[in-house]
């Protein structure tokens, strides 16, 4: 939040640091704040009741509704690629290794995080604005005063829901790649079915499957986190729900980025 | 609960698939074995390994009979431990040569069965290896000759390669 305007004070020492101090301080209430929220929700998951029926319709909602988009997005995604990858290894006589380039890239990498940007971006705002929509309207106070716990019923719900169906989509995505560049390779390029298969076969590793896949648990949480966090917090009316998506929507995609070289730094 | 909603069944179908998935990447695609049938352990000591790693796989006339286990250096040779699949019989005379797929490809064990009756078991060694091939130092010999003594023809105790003088 920008603080009000206040009459300048001139340029002293004590007015510099005392800003400094004043952002510093508040960047780290406002990360612990978040922290503090998503551990109590990540307990919550565990505790009575289970809410499985809310559970069933945030994994229908993050899994099964995101399908269409997460097999079209990686479809092009494994295409481009084998296009792309076969154009320059053809410069070296080494086409026949566009069938492990996709596979390795979509497993360690593109899968999670596009599989991770298209769920923040259809799933996340959608949450981010029920939950900002919610608290705009009394709902969770609602809940709160019916000594329903609203972050149990409204957070933890959607993060064990994102952290199923994430990784699912994660595999489907980079199935659904690989799947696309064969038929690419294969029908258009005039590739063997077998060099590609067999290189991709020789090449990808467990490691690889299930880097992706430690990513997608972490991506997982992210956006479902971030975004129920920037719902359940919204404030000012229509515009502030508006506000609090576009900044969950942003900020989970750019977490995802940043945390990918992370956990590839780590991981790897 | 036996009517089931048909968000239920949905759902359910999305898990499943989403478990056949990673299985079918795991089992087809990782080489993962879920029944990792007994495996026989065998040692072999090799002066290079060159690039060969961990999982690295092993060959029988090109076919994978096995992986690499641990490498470690002991008496400063490296000492590999490859896993071979049970069923598959290795006689104590093969001999045991790292090569690489290709020019530049993956490095590999590949074993040449020899004609012994006696067959290796769990802790026995491989006694003949070939160290891996050291593509760098091949080239120097092809293109310098011998890196023992001089080429033919160039000035005695002349190192380094021939080239035309690019300032010249």
């Amino acid at each position: 939040m920008l603080e009000p305007l206040r009459p300048a004070p001139g340029l002293r020492l004590t007015n510099l640091l005392g800003g400094l101090g004043h952002h510093a301080i508040e960047g780290v209430g406002s990360i612990g704040r978040f922290v503090v929220f998503s551990g109590r929700a990540a307990v919550a998951i565990g505790r009575r009741p289970f809410r499985l029926r809310v559970v069933l319709e945030q994994l229908h909602f993050f899994g099964n509704r995101s399908i269409a988009i997460a097999v079209l997005t990686a479809s092009f995604t494994g295409m481009v690629l084998a296009l792309q990858g076969h154009d320059t290894l053809q410069r070296f006589g080494s086409e026949s290794q566009v069938g492990p380039l996709v596979a390795l890239s979509l497993l360690r990498e593109l899968a999670p995080v596009l599989a991770g940007i298209v769920i923040a971006a259809r799933a996340g705002s959608a949450t981010t604005a029920t939950l900002g929509n919610m608290r705009m309207t009394e709902q969770i106070d609602a809940l709160d005063a019916m000594a329903i716990d609203s972050r149990q019923y409204l957070v933890s719900t959607r993060l064990l829901a994102a952290m199923i169906a994430v990784p699912i989509i994660t595999a489907l995505f980079s199935l659904a790649g690989i799947v696309a560049a064969f038929v690419l390779a294969t029908q258009i390029l005039g590739q063997e079915p077998g060099v590609f298969w067999g290189g991709v076969e020789r090449s990808v590793e467990w490691v690889d499957i299930s880097l992706g896949l430690k990513k997608s648990f972490v991506f997982a949480a992210l956006i479902a986190t971030i975004s129920c966090y920037r719902g359940y917090h919204a404030t000012g009316g229509a515009t502030g729900v508006g506000r609090a998506t576009t900044r969950a929507v942003v900020e989970t995609t750019s977490l995802i980025l940043v945390g990918d070289y992370v956990l590839t730094a780590l991981l790897m | 609960m036996t009517n089931h909603s048909r968000l239920e069944i949905s759902v359910g179908a999305f898990v499943a698939a989403g478990l056949a998935i990673v299985a079918y990447l795991a089992i087809s695609l990782g080489n993962v074995r879920l029944l990792s049938g007994h495996r026989t352990t065998i040692a072999a000591r090799f002066s290079s390994i060159g690039d060969l790693r961990n999982a690295a796989p092993v060959r029988i006339a090109g076919v994978n009979v096995g992986q690499v286990g641990k490498i470690q250096l002991a008496d400063y040779v490296a000492r590999i431990e490859l896993l071979i699949d049970s069923g598959v019989k290795i006689p104590s005379d093969t001999i045991a040569s790292i090569r690489t797929a290709g020019l530049l490809g993956e490095a590999f064990v590949s074993l040449s069965p020899g004609g012994s009756d006696r067959i290796l078991s769990d802790g026995d060694a491989i006694v003949q290896t070939e160290p891996a091939l050291d593509i760098t130092q091949l080239l120097q010999k092809y293109a310098f000759g011998s890196t023992t003594e001089p080429p033919p023809g160039t000035d005695e105790g002349r190192s380094g390669p021939k080239l035309e003088d690019p300032l010249k």
